[in-house]
C-alpha cells in the first residue's frame, strides 16, 4: 500500500478533518469516516448521475449546495452535510419526489 | 425616429440582397477571413476579439474571447466548435433573421472562430423547426466549399476546416450547451453536471467552444474594423457593440431591432417599434425572453445593456423584449410560460421535473379560479426549493415568471383566489393533467 502513487487529500466533513485518496466523491469521503448523507440515484458502480439531488451539502465558498455524488474531494475542501439549509433541501426533494411517486414501495 | 448605423442586418437591409456567396462578396463579405488566415495569429485574433469586448449573445452573456481562452493550451488532439443555433427561448426569432437572410455572415464568423481556437470540424446545431434556415445554410456551405472558404488548405494557408448542419428535434433543453453536445453526439438532449465545462470536455469529451450565432456573426465586423470601433459602440466598457433585439407582443411594429446597448426600453418600445398596438398603456415587459423576469411601466427607463437589467432586477438575456398592454392577465402570462416551462422540462433532475409539474397545476388552478389562499405561499416555497437546486439554468429560468408577476401584480392572484372562495365551487375540476 505504501508504494501506490495516488496523492492523498485533507479536507474536512462536519468538523472532522478527513484524509482521502485523490479522486474520491464526496459521499463516499463521508461515508468512510461514518457519516451516512441520503442519496437515491447513486451507486458506487455506476457513473455518477447527480439527477436526485438528494445528497446535495454545503461546501464553503461555493455559493450553491453541490451534489457529493458527482464532486471529487479537493484540499481544503470544508463540507458541512447537515446544517438547516442541507435539511431543508433533503425535505424538498423527498417532498418533489413522492409528489408523483406512489408509496407502494415497501409493498 | 432615431437612426443607428445597423452592422449585422445592414445586407439583409439593402434591396435585393439575396444572401448568396456572390452578394456577400460583393457588399464585402470574407475580407476580414482573407485579412486573418496565416497572417494574424489565432491568440491575436483572441485578443482582438477580447480587447472588442464581445459579449455571448445567446443570452448568458458571456465574454466571448474568455470563454476561448478556456481551452487547453497545450492540448495536441482535436477541438470543435459548435454554433447553437437552437434560437427557442420564447419571443426571440434573430438568430433565423441572420440565417435565413445573410447565412455567409455568420459562416465567415465561424471560420475564424475555428481558427483562432484551432478547430478543424465545425458544427452548426440548428434547431428542427427551423427547415428553411436548414436548407439556406446547406446552400450556403456548399457555395463556401466551393470557393475554398472551407475545405483543406484555405485560402493557401495550411488551415483546415470544414462546417456540418446538424438538426435538432424540438427541444429547448438543447440550447443548453451541454444538453446540446449530448444531442450533437446522438444522445438523449439531457444537460450534463459542470464542472467539467465543454472548454476541456465537450463534444466526444474533446476541448470544445458553444458560441451563438450573434456572437459569430459579429466577429468578421470586429476583424474588419478592428475591435476599438466595436468597443467604441453601445455601452462600454461592459456592454459593447450592437445588439439585435426581437420586440413583440402588443407593438406597433413587432420584429428585430439592431441597436447600439445602452439604449432604453422606452426607446426600443415606443420609437422603434412604434408604440403600443392599441394605444393602451404599457403595463408589462419581458426584457430577455421567457427566463427573464418581468419589468414594469416604472423600467421604461432602464438601460439595456447587461449590467443595468441586471441591476434592475432582471437579465439582457436573448434579447426576446414582449410587451404586454394594460387588460393582460399576468397570471395567465405567467400560466402561459409555466406552461412552456413544464412542456420542455427535460426530466433528468427532480426538483425542475416534478417542480414544473406542480408549479404549472397550482398555475392551472389559480387561474380556472379554483384556487386556494395558501396557494400562493406554496408557489414561493416551491419556487425557492427549484432556483439553483437544479442541473442546469432551466430551474432558475422557470421560477422567474412567478417570482416576479407575484412580486408586482400579487393582487391579481389574490383577486382569482378570493373569486374562487367567492364561488364557493363545488362543480368537478376541470382536466388539470393534460399531456
Amino acid at each position: 500500500m505504501a508504494d501506490v502513487a495516488v496523492e492523498t487529500v485533507k479536507l474536512t466533513i462536519d468538523g472532522v478533518p478527513v484524509t482521502a485518496l485523490q479522486g474520491t466523491l464526496v459521499i463516499e469521503a463521508a461515508r468512510q469516516m461514518g457519516v451516512m448523507i441520503p442519496h437515491f440515484c447513486y451507486h458506487p458502480k455506476l457513473k455518477p448521475d447527480a439527477n436526485c439531488r438528494m445528497c446535495v451539502v454545503e461546501i464553503e465558498k461555493v455559493p450553491k449546495l453541490q451534489t457529493s455524488c458527482s464532486t471529487p474531494v479537493a484540499e481544503g475542501m470544508v463540507v458541512r452535510t447537515a446544517t438547516t439549509v442541507v435539511n431543508e433541501a433533503h425535505k424538498s426533494i423527498l417532498e418533489f419526489i413522492l409528489a408523483n411517486h406512489p408509496l407502494d414501495c415497501p409493498v | 425616429m432615431p437612426t443607428h448605423e445597423q452592422i449585422l442586418l445592414k445586407n439583409m437591409s439593402t434591396p435585393g440582397y439575396t444572401g448568396s456567396l456572390a452578394d456577400y462578396e460583393r457588399a464585402g463579405g470574407y475580407q476580414a477571413l482573407r485579412k486573418v488566415l496565416g497572417k494574424i495569429t489565432p491568440a491575436d485574433v483572441t485578443e482582438m476579439v477580447k480587447k472588442s469586448g464581445l459579449r455571448g449573445r445567446g443570452g448568458a452573456g458571456f465574454p466571448t474571447a474568455v470563454k476561448w481562452e478556456f481551452l487547453p493550451k497545450d492540448y495536441q488532439g482535436p477541438r470543435y466548435l459548435c454554433c447553437n443555433a437552437d434560437e427557442s427561448e420564447p419571443g426571440t426569432f434573430k438568430d433565423r433573421q441572420l440565417m435565413e437572410r445573410d447565412p455567409h455572415q455568420m459562416l465567415e464568423g465561424i471560420v475564424i472562430a475555428c481558427y483562432a481556437i484551432g478547430a478543424e470540424i465545425g458544427y452548426i446545431y440548428i434547431r428542427g423547426e427551423f427547415a428553411l434556415g436548414t436548407q439556406i445554410l446547406e446552400r450556403a456551405l456548399g457555395e463556401a466549399r466551393a470557393a475554398g472558404y472551407l475545405g483543406t488548405n484555405i485560402l493557401d494557408t495550411g488551415f483546415n476546416l470544414d462546417v456540418w448542419v446538424h438538426r435538432g428535434a424540438g427541444a429547448y433543453i438543447c440550447g443548453e450547451e451541454t444538453a446540446l453536445l449530448e444531442s450533437l453526439e446522438g444522445k438523449r438532449g439531457l444537460p450534463r453536471v459542470k464542472p467539467p465545462f465543454p472548454a476541456t470536455h465537450g463534444l466526444y469529451n474533446k476541448p470544445t467552444v458553444v458560441n451563438n450565432v450573434e456572437t459569430l456573426a459579429n466577429l468578421p465586423h470586429i476583424l474588419n474594423r478592428g475591435p476599438e470601433w466595436f468597443a467604441s459602440i453601445g455601452a462600454p466598457p461592459r456592454s459593447t457593440g450592437t445588439r439585435i433585439f426581437c420586440v413583440s407582443g402588443h407593438v406597433k411594429r413587432p420584429g428585430n431591432y439592431e441597436v447600439p446597448m445602452g439604449i432604453t426600453f422606452r426607446e426600443l418600445i415606443f420609437e422603434h417599434a412604434g408604440g403600443m398596438r392599441s394605444d393602451k398603456p404599457l403595463k408589462a415587459i419581458i426584457p430577455g425572453g421567457a427566463s427573464a423576469a418581468f419589468f414594469t411601466d416604472q423600467h421604461l427607463e432602464v438601460k439595456l445593456d447587461f449590467e443595468s437589467v441586471a441591476q434592475a432586477g432582471s437579465m439582457l438575456g436573448s434579447g426576446g423584449v414582449t410587451v404586454m398592454e394594460e387588460g393582460t392577465s399576468m397570471v395567465w402570462a405567467a400560466l402561459r410560460l409555466m406552461e412552456f416551462f413544464y412542456h420542455e422540462s427535460c426530466g433528468k433532475c427532480t426538483p425542475c421535473r416534478e417542480g414544473s409539474s406542480w408549479l404549472v397545476q397550482t398555475l392551472r388552478r389559480i387561474m380556472a379560479k379554483r384556487g386556494r389562499h395558501e396557494d400562493l405561499d406554496t408557489l414561493t416555497e416551491l419556487c425557492k426549493n427549484i432556483a439553483g437546486r437544479t442541473i442546469c439554468a432551466f430551474g432558475d429560468a422557470e421560477v422567474a415568471p412567478i417570482l416576479s408577476t407575484l412580486q408586482y401584480w400579487r393582487h391579481e392572484y389574490e383577486e382569482l383566489i378570493e373569486a374562487a372562495e367567492a364561488a364557493e365551487l363545488i362543480t368537478p375540476e376541470p382536466a388539470l393533467a393534460r399531456h
